[in-house]
């Protein structure tokens, strides 16, 4: 399986078709034989993993490519047993410490502790240091990122860490400031139209502008989404037509359905009926906050002016305990009455006004 | 020295008269040693000697059953023996006696008479109420009449049906319902012999010692070496062959009358090992004979034996009919204890004390239906008023110190000094001390208690606080029921109820405005407990918070008189959001297995990816990946997936259930996919997807495989 996001993503950071400022930057950074630890940031689908693959092969060559996958377990101290699969060349080792959940803190000492012991092979021809690739480092749990600190001071010898995240607001400042931090941000939409074209070309595709323009405007400035889409087009209907639909994936139109849901009808009754269409996405592992921000975007569409602060304002103050309670279904369902409550109250305003 | 041997001896010989044998006492030679434990001996004997007497008195009134013979036997075994040594013993202490002077001993002997005279008085004073006024008539059992009806049915038709395969009864309910002395009575009525498995006590620690101790036990030992056969065989033998034999006919017992079996004691191997007694069921069933009637007291908490013993599917299989008891209600309960006690008053006459109604109507509140916890309280309550008649005669110096008196007397008699307040408020205190058990609900029960939230009649209460005008709307009557009170008889974690609560609350409501608030008073609850040091302290103030705040927002139960208006009853289902968490996971394994060559987080994958991955014509290799994609990608667009509804009896065993299926499933994913209760097509060729596969999936399956540009080497071991 290679979709056309694996198969045309750049290689090296000469090829990358954006932020080419920054790409020639970083390239300095590693041609001065040692860089610091960095934090790379920015929004979903902007390349920031891309970005981190091209500076790994700039700095070990062609070696980086040559990935394994491992299954590391580790124990904690209370004797319980984490699996945590990692991706890793003879260079660099990525790992996603979040998916430790609790105990990711051991993880991450355990595992930059092995690393970081052993070192490199040739020192006389390679880089002396290894990389250690930690991705949503924004979900680390705050114990995790305190040891992270520490250990990062202590085997900075021997490795480098590369911290990919989306937002560094849950990073902790300690961690920030020990950092470079690298900020990759979205690709505009004209960008993404010009990648879009151009990946078409690869493909012996011809895509009229408009439709480019379309696919990037739909795909929220998200590249790998834009492109996902694209190859779903060619799917669906080549030669492409200017006016042809972009697919949406099946959650998006769900969710979009459930919105409709409540917008028609507010009941108990009703409620219920949207509390069971919110499991089954919650089921199909949609995360909650997405769900909660994508109901937000449709039903602000169906409210005027002074309704929507109202609403933004009470899908912030659940969408904030969302993300720190254990129970999402409770938070969605509590939003979703509270609009429906507005919207009813706003409505029947209405209809009294009339008369 | 001499004196106080020979009266001892004589002491001793004179209860050995009374043919009660203690055998081991002959053995020692020396007098020094011999003689301390028979004066213990001596006032357990006389415990067993009274305890004899009633049980077989009872055994008379209450049902012949198959074990009272079995008894008279023992006795009769023990008397040869008895007999043997007392001869041997009235050797042995004429030959002390001789010595001692005969005065002396005529009055030792007559004091320890009267000694033994008072203390069966105390006996018949002490026996358990629960046991002397069993029920021996039909109408006279405080259980339901249907259930009577159920159960006599069920036994009529075995008394008929002359089937080959036997047929199995299972009574459960809480503990002390009657479901023994149902089964009893009836019994006797229909003139069933009953068989009572009792668990065996294996000698075996008891053979070793005597093999050290003495050698004349060994031959002893003989007798018990069939008993220290595991308890599985000899349940399994007794459950075979029990109805094979018929009794011997020696005492004129009615065998005539069909057996039934009746096992209420399991031997404890079967609770580890569940599979060999379903074992022993199914053979029973095949090999047939007379009826089992297998009684099962039910708990609250997660450990159900029924669950173990008699798993549903063994209950379909083998027929098992399933009666189950409910607690006793109030108002027979009331009647048979005030029944008791004026019978009671009747016999004692003066000294007794009939207590009040309110007392008795106390004690049967805080029993909680346990007719046996009820009439044993009882029992207790009114010896304090004994206790206190007896103090005041002490007090006045009518009788001496010749009875004896109870620790436990003791002690509620220094409370009562103690407290020479209110007469009334520490009685009724001090009764829920007595009878009181910690009651407990069912889940079923728990919740419905919240979620229907009767209120009482304000008119009826006095010194409730008024609330000024402006905030008159959030007037409530009170509450009947404590909403902490239930959660913790409910003996779930907080987290738990308010899960249950949640899924089934909104079935209640009619106002949209007060879901509002009842949503967000969840959430706060959800809210409270974010903070996991904290947790386990907040969760009672979260519970708290879920409860009463849905309590409080359903404003259309806000009156007593509104309540239960126009909603029926409703069904409850478990919470399903630990089904969802549980899916959840497993797709994420699952969908970390299949794509585990990419790494993707697993939003990105499952928000972009997969979706995608449907919508293009990608070439997926492994068709585990194809269903995989198909399943994620199909949504249920019209059809509610109800959860799985609450019964009436149920448990919460979630926890561990969960714990199991999610390890089982681990296993499971490695190589196969599992279909969890979704339906999925046949490999590869979607059936009735059409929408989910692109239309070009045939010339897409002869496109050879791209090498990807990022090689992958598995070492995955």
């Amino acid at each position: 399986m290679s979709l056309w996001v694996d198969k045309h993503r750049p290689t090296s950071l000469n090829k990358l078709d954006y932020h080419k400022d920054q790409a020639s930057r970083l390239k300095m950074l590693v041609q001065s034989g040692d860089f610091p630890h960095l934090l790379v940031y920015g929004p979903s689908g902007s390349g920031k993993k891309t970005r981190i693959m091209c500076l790994l092969r700039e700095l070990y060559g062609s070696g980086v490519e040559k990935l394994r996958i491992e299954q590391n377990s580790f124990t904690t101290p209370s004797n319980k047993k984490i699996e945590i699969s990692t991706i890793s060349s003879n260079y660099h080792i990525e790992v996603n410490p979040s998916d430790a959940g609790n105990s990711d803190r051991v993880v991450i000492q355990e595992l930059i502790k092995t690393v970081a012991q052993v070192n490199q092979l040739e020192t006389s021809t390679q880089k002396e240091f290894k990389v250690v690739v930690l991705t949503e480092v924004d979900r680390l749990t705050k114990d995790a990122q305190h040891a992270l600190r520490r250990t990062m001071e202590k085997y900075m010898a021997t490795c480098r860490l590369i911290l990919c995240c989306n937002s560094t607001s849950k990073v902790i400042p300690a961690i920030h400031s020990r950092c470079l931090g690298i900020r990759v941000a979205a690709p505009t939409i004209e960008e993404i139209s010009q990648i879009l074209q151009s990946t078409c070309k690869k493909e012996g595709l011809n895509l009229p502008l408009e439709l480019a323009k379309k696919i990037a405007v739909k795909s929220n400035r998200n590249l790998r989404r834009a492109l996902l889409m694209c190859e779903a087009c060619r799917v669906q209907q080549y030669p492409f037509s200017p006016d042809q639909e972009v697919a949406e994936p099946d959650w998006e139109l769900y969710l979009k359905e459930t919105a409709g849901m409540i917008v028609q009808q507010q009941s108990p009754k009703r409620l219920l009926e949207v509390r069971a269409r919110l499991y089954e996405l919650l089921t199909h592992c949609i995360p909650p906050d997405v769900i909660m921000k994508g109901l937000l975007q449709e039903l602000i569409t169906n409210c005027d002016g002074q309704l929507k602060t109202e609403v933004v304002q009470n899908a912030a103050f659940f969408e904030h305990r969302l993300q720190l309670g254990q129970k999402a279904i409770y938070h969605l369902e509590a939003f979703v009455a509270k609009f429906m409550a507005i919207y009813k109250r706003f409505f029947e305003e209405g209809i009294a006004d009339l008369f | 020295m001499a004196k106080q041997q020979s009266t001892l001896t004589s002491l001793w010989t004179q209860t050995h008269h009374s043919n009660i044998d203690d055998s081991v006492i002959i053995l020692s030679d020396d007098d020094d040693l011999a003689f301390q434990p028979p004066v213990k001996k001596v006032a357990c004997n006389q415990d067993i000697s009274v305890l004899k007497a009633v049980s077989s008195k009872k055994a008379i009134q209450w049902v012949s059953s198959s074990f009272g013979d079995f008894e008279k036997d023992v006795d009769r075994c023990h008397n040869k023996p008895s007999s043997a040594s007392a001869s041997f013993l009235n050797k042995k202490s004429t030959f002390k006696s001789s010595q001692s002077h005969a005065g002396k001993r005529e009055g030792t002997v007559s004091s320890s008479n009267n000694s033994s005279l008072n203390h069966i008085k105390q006996k018949a004073n002490t026996d358990l109420w629960s046991d002397k006024f069993a029920p021996k008539i039909q109408s006279a059992l405080a259980v339901h009449k249907k259930k009577i009806a159920e159960v006599e049915a069920w036994m009529q038709q075995q008394l008929i049906a002359n089937t080959k395969r036997s047929s199995m009864l299972l009574l459960t309910g809480p503990a002390g319902v009657g479901k023994t002395a149902t089964v009893r009575v009836l019994a006797q009525e229909l003139k069933f012999e009953l068989q009572e498995w009792i668990n065996p006590i294996t000698s075996q620690y008891s053979g070793t010692f005597s093999v050290e101790e003495n050698p004349i036990h060994r031959t002893d030992k003989r007798y018990d070496a069939p008993l220290s056969e595991s308890q599985l065989k000899l349940f399994q033998d007794f459950i075979l062959r029990a109805s094979r034999y018929n009794s011997l006919d020696i005492f004129g017992s009615n065998s005539a009358g069909k057996k039934i079996l009746l096992v209420e004691d399991f031997p404890n191997i079967f609770f580890r090992d569940a599979a060999s007694f379903h074992e022993i069921l199914r053979k029973y069933r095949q090999t047939g004979g007379n009826p089992i009637i297998f009684i099962v007291s039910d708990s609250t908490r997660g450990e159900s034996n029924q669950r173990l013993l008699f798993p549903q599917e063994l209950q379909q299989n083998l027929h098992i009919d399933n009666i189950s008891f409910n607690p006793i209600a109030m108002t027979s309960m009331i009647k048979v204890l005030s029944k008791i006690a004026s019978t009671e008053a009747a016999q004692k006459g003066g000294t007794f004390e009939c207590p009040s109604k309110s007392v008795i109507e106390s004690l049967a509140m805080s029993s909680a239906g346990d007719i046996r916890a009820a009439v044993n309280a009882l029992q207790f309550a009114c010896l304090k008023g004994i206790c206190d008649k007896r103090r005041d005669r002490t007090s006045k110096g009518q009788h001496g110190k010749s009875k004896p008196v109870d620790p436990n007397k003791n002690f509620l008699k220094c409370k009562k000094s103690a407290k020479v307040l209110d007469l009334e408020t520490s009685a009724e205190a001090e009764l829920a001390a007595i009878g009181g058990r910690d009651t407990s609900l069912f889940l079923f029960r728990a919740l419905g208690k919240i979620l229907y939230c009767k209120r009482e009649d304000p008119s009826t209460c006095e010194n409730l606080p008024a609330l000024p005008p402006h905030l008159s709307q959030y007037y409530r009557d009170p509450l009947q029921i404590y909403p902490e009170d239930v959660v913790e008889k409910s003996h779930l974690s907080g987290e738990y109820f308010t899960a249950y609560l949640h899924q089934n609350y909104m079935e209640f409501f009619s106002e949209l405005e007060d879901v509002v608030q009842a949503s967000e008073y969840l959430s706060c609850a959800d809210f409270l407990t974010i903070n996991w040091a904290t947790r386990s302290a907040l969760q009672d103030y979260a519970v708290s918070v879920a409860t009463r705040g849905i309590v409080f927002c359903n404003t259309s139960k806000a009156r007593h008189s509104s309540s239960g208006s126009g909603l029926g009853w409703k069904p409850l289902h478990k919470p399903q959001c630990y089904t969802t968490a549980k899916m959840v996971r497993e797709n994420l394994e699952n969908a970390s297995f299949f794509f585990k060559g990419y790494s993707w987080h697993p939003d990105v994958l499952h928000t972009e990816i997969i979706p995608y991955l449907s919508l293009t014509n990608t070439t997926l290799h492994d068709p585990g990946q194809i269903r995989f994609v198909q399943e994620m990608c199909r949504y249920s667009s019209h059809q509610i997936k109800s959860s799985e509804r609450l019964n009436e009896q149920d448990v919460d065993i979630m926890e561990t259930e969960d714990h199991e299926d999610y390890g089982m499933r681990k296993n499971n994913s490695i190589g196969s996919f599992p279909c969890t209760g979704m339906e999925v097509p046949s490999l590869g060729l979607p059936v009735d997807a059409d929408d989910d596969i692109p239309s070009s999936q045939p010339d897409v399956k002869n496109i050879p495989p791209d090498d990807d540009d990022v090689v992958i080497e598995d070492y995955d071991d």
